[in-house]
């Protein structure tokens, strides 16, 4: 597969790989971070991708697992008060604050789940995705992402309870 | 009514209105007595409604420009500083991704793998140096062969496996139940095919070596080993020392030792001095890490020329078996191309360092650390996990069997420990290919240049100072 290929992949696929990782992680640096990894991965690779890939759930995945890395590394949470471009309009003039100090804890938070808990997570609650479509993803059956989904959501909910209230 | 533990357990389940009408009264009823379960309800919904919010954000068109406007600068500046060795081996990770491999044929597949890539590509690694003719008579002349193989890693059980042989270039090894699921791998170097058989998961794999030298005498192990053991007799391979006699089983033998200085590691063959036919032969295979123990293999048990039914070799698969096919092993020629592969997959999975040596079971370090790096994530390796790195191993092994082969007048040298990806003055392998007046010198940024003799780097005192080829000039 040629780099002018692989050029077109990255137009067509960064917006997702982005918008995941800026969900889970909080600000667009460290989104672009986890933008350049994933991308730097497949492109080192790119010699034995034969171009039956589906390239949608391949990125889900590896932008998941990544951002993920990252968040366990401590590299969650926006650095300023509210990084993304386009937020919800809000009335309270706080909210915003506190949304990005509830991205911060639980991008934490998902960093201490096990892998498979917090990808379901991510992609049922940030990415909207259906059972069905994330056990393909997955490659488990729509039950097996029904536990790992409720498993997550305990967890998170006990972890960020304080938080909560 | 439902128990506390009962619709605790389904209060995920309500919070996400996933419930049936029945069973969310169900909970209703008991949270209607149950603080605890009211408030856990609470913070579940509470957080489904504020990650509902997150939904919502995106990172932006700017954000987008950005990052791909990075990364293609990042793309294109390594591009015009590194040569990335473009593979010819067809990819066949659709095949592979569509199999039902499970974890234990995984695992076993990569093991066998590696351990027949030993014997496949690195045919000096485990026989070369049995130096003395009278001993090894019977190997280079039996038409059949049975034996044991043991394989003792520290702190691990030995694994002992059967082996039959039958020329021209016909193998069966049959592991134990209790290590390896009883799988039984049936080589045939004419066919140039290896049949790997579970019987307890009635799975079959399929390799296939392309690339195969025009002459097939060469590949089957039987046939290799005659030919390592008639160089070693011409003192090529290393020196043989005589060991003196001793008793093993209770039976005299007397004993040899050659060593393998290009792969360190050595052979001891010890023979019935009256039968002259050999009782057992010992290997000790470093690993390449600075911690563990060297690997002890032994083979015992001969017995040659014995009545072998040939069908035990056949590599039909067995009724009732599901077939898979394994990527192919590449057995065309290595050049400076697999090197420089190796050392990018290697560096790309190791953090950028460089492997400390090319010696023995070097390769074992990378499996280790990827399968640390797998289950540091909390889970176990799982089918896709393990596959790349099979792959990756092929490419490592072409790329060790590049610097293995060289002839002695090429004064290759390895000098990459310490070394990390990116230090472009510091060299990490050099050689002189035939009738050329400069050596070929890869930095750690994974260039490449011609160097004079006059201006090849220093060996840094860390480096190990004998060069690593293989046949003496």
């Amino acid at each position: 597969m040629s780099k002018q290929e692989f050029e077109k992949l990255v137009a067509e696929f960064s917006p997702q790989v982005l918008n995941v990782a800026a969900r889970i992680l909080g600000d667009t640096s460290s989104a672009q971070d986890v933008h350049q990894e994933v991308f730097l991965a497949i492109w080192r690779r790119w010699h034995a991708f034969d171009g039956q890939t589906n390239w949608t759930g391949y990125l889900y995945r590896a932008t998941v697992r990544k951002a993920i890395e990252l968040a366990k590394r401590g590299r969650a949470g926006p650095k300023t008060g509210h990084s993304l471009s386009e937020m919800p309009a809000q009335g309270d003039p706080l909210e915003p604050l506190r949304l990005a100090e509830l991205q911060r804890r639980l991008a934490e938070s998902l960093g201490r789940l096990p892998e498979r808990q917090a990808a379901v997570f991510v992609l049922s609650r940030l990415e909207g995705l259906r059972h069905d479509k994330i056990a393909d993803l997955l490659s488990c059956s729509p039950t097996t992402v029904r536990g790992h989904l409720h498993r997550a959501m305990r967890r998170l909910a006990k972890e960020l309870g304080d938080y909560l209230e | 009514m439902w128990s506390h533990k009962k619709a605790n357990k389904l209060l995920a389940s309500l919070a996400a209105d996933e419930l049936s009408a029945n069973q969310a009264a169900e909970v209703q009823a008991h949270l209607a007595d149950c603080q605890k379960c009211r408030n856990d309800l609470h913070r579940l919904k509470s957080l489904l409604c504020h990650t509902d919010q997150l939904r919502e954000l995106s990172a932006g068109a700017e954000a987008v420009d950005t990052a791909t406007t990075a990364l293609l600068k990042t793309i294109n500046s390594q591009s015009s500083q590194t040569q990335f060795a473009k593979s010819e081996t067809e990819s066949i990770w659709r095949t592979i991704m569509k199999s039902r491999i499970t974890k234990f044929a995984a695992a076993a597949a990569i093991i066998i793998g590696t351990v027949g890539l030993i014997g496949w590509l690195m045919p000096g690694d485990r026989h070369s140096g049995l130096a003395f003719a009278d001993i090894v008579r019977p190997i280079l002349t039996a038409r059949t062969a049975t034996c044991k193989m043991t394989m003792n890693i520290e702190g691990r059980p030995p694994v002992i496996c059967e082996g039959m042989f039958m020329t021209p270039g016909h193998a069966r090894i049959s592991f134990p139940k209790d290590t390896m699921g009883g799988q039984i791998m049936i080589c045939d170097e004419q066919e140039g095919k290896t049949l790997s058989l579970i019987p307890g998961l009635k799975k079959a794999f399929i390799m296939e070596r392309k690339n195969i030298p025009d002459d097939r005498s060469q590949m089957d192990p039987f046939t290799q080993l005659r030919e390592q053991i008639e160089e070693a007799q011409k003192l090529k391979g290393g020196s043989a020392e005589f060991l003196g006699e001793k008793e093993i089983d209770g039976q005299a033998a007397i004993g040899y030792r050659m060593k393998d200085t290009a792969a360190d590691m050595d052979m001891t063959v010890w023979a019935d001095p009256k039968t002259k036919l050999p009782i057992r032969v010992e290997t000790s295979i470093p690993t390449g890490s600075l911690t563990a123990a060297p690997m002890k293999g032994i083979v015992s048990d001969f017995r040659f020329n014995v009545e072998i039914d040939k069908s035990l070799f056949s590599l039909e698969i067995p009724e009732g078996y599901t077939k898979t096919t394994m990527p192919p092993i590449d057995r065309s020629k290595t050049t400076e191309k697999d090197m420089l592969e190796m050392l990018r997959i290697w560096t790309d999975g190791m953090n950028g360092s460089f492997p400390s040596s090319l010696k023995g079971f070097f390769f074992m370090e990378y499996i280790k650390s990827q399968k640390e790096k797998i289950e540091a994530k909390g889970h176990k390796a799982t089918e896709e996990d393990m596959l790349p790195m099979q792959q990756d191993m092929m490419k490592i092994a072409r790329g060790a069997l590049f610097a293995r082969q060289m002839p002695a007048e090429s004064d290759c040298h390895y000098v990459g420990k310490g070394v990390k990806l990116g230090e472009a003055e510091k060299p990490v392998f050099w050689y002189r290919p035939k009738d050329s007046p400069t050596y070929r010198v890869i930095y750690g940024d994974l260039s490449v240049r011609d160097v004079l003799p006059s201006e090849l780097p220093a060996v840094p005192d860390t480096q190990p100072s004998k060069p690593i080829g293989n046949k003496k000039p």
